[in-house]
């Protein structure tokens, strides 16, 4: 049994858009990038942390048993001092009303593999395991093990990549991964340094090394009204696409506000900007780029 | 194979076209059948009362056979000028016969101009022919119910919160197969026949012969009728003539051809309430494929077409498709998928259909399924072969018989044309059953005494001290349940409710027996739970909270139950957040498998005076919303008067692991001790089915489903009514996944705004 343990913050079953068949996705706690637009920034520390949604405190005071007075009432008002906090979950066990959650759990690949298996019935052929972020490739060691486990059971492996890390981490999950779900977040360098800190020239060339190396790719890119829904960069998607030999389809992620209310949970003001009003330019996106390309394009 | 694509719709001829129109204009809500299409307005006439009165010393079975005639014959033969098939329901009347009770009455026609200035006359000509009229009534029932509770404010304050006893449809399928092979000198050579074998039963032969003559002579007054309408309109001459025609040849004789056959089972259908009429693409089969007769200038395809309006004004509960044949190979058939698309095109709430799936069906069936559900069509159910098989081995029918099984009623399971299993005797509610025992046997509104005492909650020092509890009240009250039900299958009996269907449900004829006194071949009786997962997800909390974590004492849930949470906020919420039934968490579905395999078990040590032992279903509808509302607090965080589960399926909101988890959950259960039929409605957001590629997803999770232990699901698409609803009461739409920019999250997890949006991108 595989004793090696990886922080999780999630696991979804019954996920049909995140690979081909029915999929179990795996959210791996940590992220180098910090997107301006990020929809899951409970994945974005490494560290287990706690989620606080005030609306559903019923302020019983069953926090008090913070080791270090992290929480109080004040009459029937709930004060979180966040900076007390060390991620322990002890305050999260005792509330009654799940205000409080602790996002990021260690699981061991069996852990995780236990609730993997439970949908095997459902994968067929085509489906299984999707490890997504966070950055998966983060958590190396943990990830490979966890795709090697699910490989051996005869599931599907997808992971999901930022694609801005080191690319002997790749290389090294490159055995155990049947189909990468790589980001492509935007075509200009100096946009993509400002709203997601990463650095373009990082991306491509890991894009492209893993095509050279045979790896099949799905492209995936988020579009946001206002910082990247140009032209200049859907024009960046084609050229890009068509320079890969293996990518065999471009998913387009319309942009959801869902991240905000969840960074307020984790007291994230920053870096998250509210995105321009502007309407959604993705399915204009869709059909450009199914014209030009020859691969299916969809709006997710 | 024709009309087995998924992408295309099919498009009816202009004959069918103007068919749909007229038929559509024309459907009306009927007051005395559910929410289904039928039937003219009352017409104020009282042909049971004449019939009962003009034969004063006739047994009950000839003048209940006369009034069925009378009924039909003094009704108006009605041919709109759209016709192929012929035949409507009769006028609303204040008695008329009914397959669940025998006569039925329904007071409120009285406020109908129709009936109004007769009330007083009326009253009085049935109150001075009731003991011959109701020769059993809902009293017998209720009387034995006082004797054993001692009480009639206990016993009256038990049904519709503890149970309902005693039944309140009764469907069977008669044998459709029977009737087109034989037509109606059939059936009356097989009385001639047996008559002379059974004396004792002399009078019900003649009943029957009464109304096997006075259906071929309505059948005759539509041929007649037709006929009168070609002299009138001689533009319409071939068309009314070709009707004409059509009838005579079946007024008596078994059908021969297509048209034949299809007015044939219309006419029966109309005089069996339109109830169900089981595997319409197995029975119609021959006569579809069989050679077009030269003189008919219909295709087969539109005269399928003509009945499936017929059955959509009228209502037909339920049609089942597909399956296998006698010897297991594959049933489904070009009529499978021409009714299916028919039922796609016209997209109506009836004809309610269902479709069996097994090992070997065609790829093409799911996937058309599929689509109809992704197009917002609740319909077809999907119906397991493998796991419903497994459940009729069990009562040891033979397999070619049980391989011929059908649906009806909601979602209810028996052998079609020789069954009677009550369907449903009875429905108990087990959450209540739950509350006695965790009350010492006492009501917790009322405090009173009913249930034996078996222990305050604080009496309980570990989970089998309160598991003995509830299994000495779920015996307990199962013995008077069952005992009441048995109570209404003799009312059934007495009041020869089935008397249409005897005609063609096997071997009643031959045995001399009317299908609620033993008659057909299999007896079995259904009865219905509630709150099977209410009770399992109380269990699940107590084990969970009082037991394993010490987070709470039996004496503080014993309060805040008394209490209905009042005071108990932050108990409610650890109980809220145990393990539930729905989610594929091992201890929650274990205690629902208990519950439910304990008193499938219990019920099949009894058997139905109709002869075969008991058999457990599932298929409220409404029933986890109406029981409910009668069930005080329990211990998995639910208030009192809150909804229970829907059918099979979890507590409302209670599922939070996806579908592939809840399905993992239902058929973890032994479904194969309630073959009366379990139903289990799967919502899914229309956006999950929108392309191909995810339609071929949700198939593949539910014919793995099917052959994994799931008996049978039925899939609503979520609309933008139940997001609204989601935001009023989060906590009942714990279930509605909603796709949000390549996420499926849960919709109530997402803010105001977020919301709203996805509310505006669904409007």
């Amino acid at each position: 049994m595989d004793e090696t343990t990886g922080c999780i913050f999630d696991i979804q079953r019954f996920s049909l858009f995140d690979g081909p068949g029915v999929r179990t996705v795996v959210f791996l706690k940590g992220c180098p990038l910090h997107c301006t637009w990020c929809h899951n920034p409970e994945g974005l520390l490494p560290a287990p942390q706690i989620l606080f949604r005030p609306d559903q405190c019923i302020s019983c005071g069953s926090c008090r048993v913070c080791p270090n007075g992290a929480h109080s009432i004040e009459g029937k008002r709930h004060i979180f001092r966040r900076s007390c906090c060390t991620g322990c979950g002890l305050c999260a066990e005792a509330c009654p009303s799940r205000a409080l959650q602790l996002v990021g759990r260690y699981l061991s690949v069996e852990d995780v593999m236990k609730t993997v298996r439970a949908d095997a019935r459902y994968y067929a052929s085509d489906g299984g395991l999707t490890l997504s972020g966070g950055e998966p490739v983060m958590q190396t060691e943990f990830a490979r093990s966890l795709l090697e486990a699910a490989r051996s059971e005869g599931y599907h492996t997808a992971l999901e990549t930022s694609g801005h890390v080191n690319f002997s981490r790749l290389e090294f999950l490159l055995p155990a991964v049947s189909l990468f779900l790589f980001d492509w977040k935007h075509s200009d360098e100096a946009m993509l340094k400002r709203y997601t800190g990463a650095a373009l020239n990082v991306i491509r060339a890991n894009l492209l090394a893993l095509d050279e190396r045979g790896a099949d790719i799905i492209l995936r890119c988020p579009v946001i009204p206002g910082i990247n829904d140009s032209d200049a960069h859907l024009e960046g998607i084609v050229a890009i696409t068509e320079r890969l030999r293996h990518c065999s389809a471009v998913h387009l992620l319309p942009y959801h506000a869902i991240g905000q209310s969840k960074a307020a949970q984790l007291d994230m003001k920053e870096p998250f900007l509210p995105p321009s009003r502007e309407s959604s330019r993705v399915d204009d996106m869709c059909r450009t780029l199914t014209e030009r390309l020859r691969i299916p394009v969809m709006v997710l | 194979m024709k009309y087995t694509s998924a992408e295309e719709c099919i498009t009816f001829s202009p004959f069918i076209e103007a068919l749909r129109e007229a038929t559509f204009a024309r459907a009306r809500p009927n007051r005395v059948r559910e929410m289904t299409y039928t039937g003219p307005a009352p017409d104020g006439k009282t042909p049971f009362l004449n019939a009962f009165e003009r034969m004063p010393d006739a047994p009950y079975a000839i003048c209940l056979a006369q009034g069925i005639v009378d009924s039909w014959l003094e009704s108006p033969v009605i041919i709109y000028p759209t016709d192929l098939l012929v035949g409507n329901a009769r006028p609303m009347r204040l008695l008329f016969e009914h397959f669940s009770w025998g006569i039925q009455y329904h007071e409120e026609l009285f406020d109908d101009p129709a009936y109004v200035g007769q009330k007083a006359r009326i009253r009085a000509r049935i109150r001075k022919q009731a003991h011959r009229l109701f020769p059993l009534s809902g009293e017998h029932i209720r009387s034995e119910g006082i004797r054993i509770f001692e009480s009639e404010s206990i016993y009256d304050s038990l049904g519709g919160s503890l149970w309902s006893v005693g039944g309140y449809q009764g469907h069977t399928v008669p044998s459709y197969p029977e009737l087109l092979k034989l037509g109606l000198s059939g059936a009356m050579a097989r009385i001639e026949k047996h008559q002379p074998e059974h004396p004792d039963a002399a009078v019900l032969y003649e009943a029957l012969k009464i109304l096997l003559l006075g259906m071929s002579r309505w059948i005759l007054l539509h041929a007649e009728k037709a006929e009168a309408l070609a002299a009138e309109n001689p533009n319409s001459a071939r068309q009314y003539l070709l009707i004409a025609r059509n009838c005579r040849e079946i007024s008596w004789n078994a059908p021969e051809t297509m048209l034949q056959a299809a007015q044939l089972a219309w006419f029966y259908a109309l005089w069996d309430w339109v109830d169900c009429i089981g595997r319409a693409d197995q029975f119609f089969y021959p006569f579809y494929a069989g050679s077009a007769d030269p003189n008919v200038p219909f295709s087969h395809e539109e005269i399928i077409q003509a009945f499936w309006l017929r059955g959509f004004e009228n209502g037909f509960h339920n049609i089942t498709l597909a399956g296998v044949h006698p010897d297991g190979t594959d049933a489904t058939n070009e009529l499978t998928y021409l009714m299916l698309q028919t039922c796609r095109r016209l997209h109506a709430t009836h004809p309610r259909v269902s479709v069996r799936f097994h090992e070997n069906s065609p790829g093409a069936l799911m996937t058309l399924v599929v689509k109809m559900w992704s197009e917002g069509m609740s319909d077809p159910t999907v119906v397991s072969d493998i796991n419903v098989l497994k459940g009729l081995e069990r009562l040891e029918i033979p397999l070619a018989d049980a391989r011929d099984y059908c649906m009806l009623g909601c979602q209810e399971i028996e052998i079609p044309g020789r069954s009677n299993w009550g369907c449903e005797d009875g429905v108990l509610n087990l959450a209540r059953v739950f509350e006695f025992a965790a009350n010492d046997g006492r009501c917790r509104r009322t405090g009173r005494q009913i249930g034996p005492q078996t222990g305050k909650l604080a009496d309980f020092s570990c989970m089998d001290e309160l598991w003995n509890a509830y299994i000495t009240q779920m015996k307990f009250f199962t013995k008077h349940f069952i005992y009441l039900c048995n109570r209404g299958v003799e009312i059934r009996d007495a009041n020869l409710s089935k008397l249409v269907k005897m005609l063609y449900t096997l071997p009643c004829i031959e045995r001399g027996l009317n299908p609620d006194a033993g008659g057909p071949l299999y007896n079995f009786g259904v009865v219905e739970t509630a709150g099977s997962s209410a009770v399992a997800d109380a269990f699940a909390a107590i084990d969970t909270v009082i037991f394993r974590q010490q987070r709470m004492t039996m004496e503080t849930l014993d309060k805040a139950l008394a209490a209905d949470y009042e005071g108990f906020e932050p108990e409610r919420q650890l109980l809220l957040h145990a393990p539930k039934f729905g989610n594929d968490h091992p201890l929650a579905d274990e205690y629902c498998h208990r519950v439910l395999s304990t008193f499938w078990d219990e019920i099949a040590g009894y058997r139905s005076i109709r002869g075969g032992v008991f058999t457990g279903a599932c298929s409220l509808l409404e029933g986890g919303i109406s029981y409910g509302s009668n069930t005080w607090a329990m211990p998995d965080g639910r208030h009192a008067g809150e909804p229970l589960g829907n059918s099979i399926g979890p507590r409302t909101g209670a599922d939070r692991n996806g579908l592939t988890a809840m399905l993992n959950s239902v058929s973890s259960l032994p479904l194969e001790k309630g073959v009366g039929g379990t139903t289990l409605n799967v919502l899914l957001p229309a956006s999950m089915l929108k392309t191909a590629e995810l339609r071929s997803k949700i198939a593949l999770i539910m014919k793995s489903y099917l052959e994994h232990g799931g008996q049978m699901a039925q899939v609503t698409t979520a609309s933008r009514e139940e997001m609204l609803d989601a935001k009023l009461h989060p906590e009942r739409h714990g279930n509605l996944i909603v796709r949000i920019g390549g996420f499926s999250i849960r919709f109530i997890e997402l803010n105001d705004e977020a919301q709203n949006e996805i509310i505006a991108r669904y409007a």
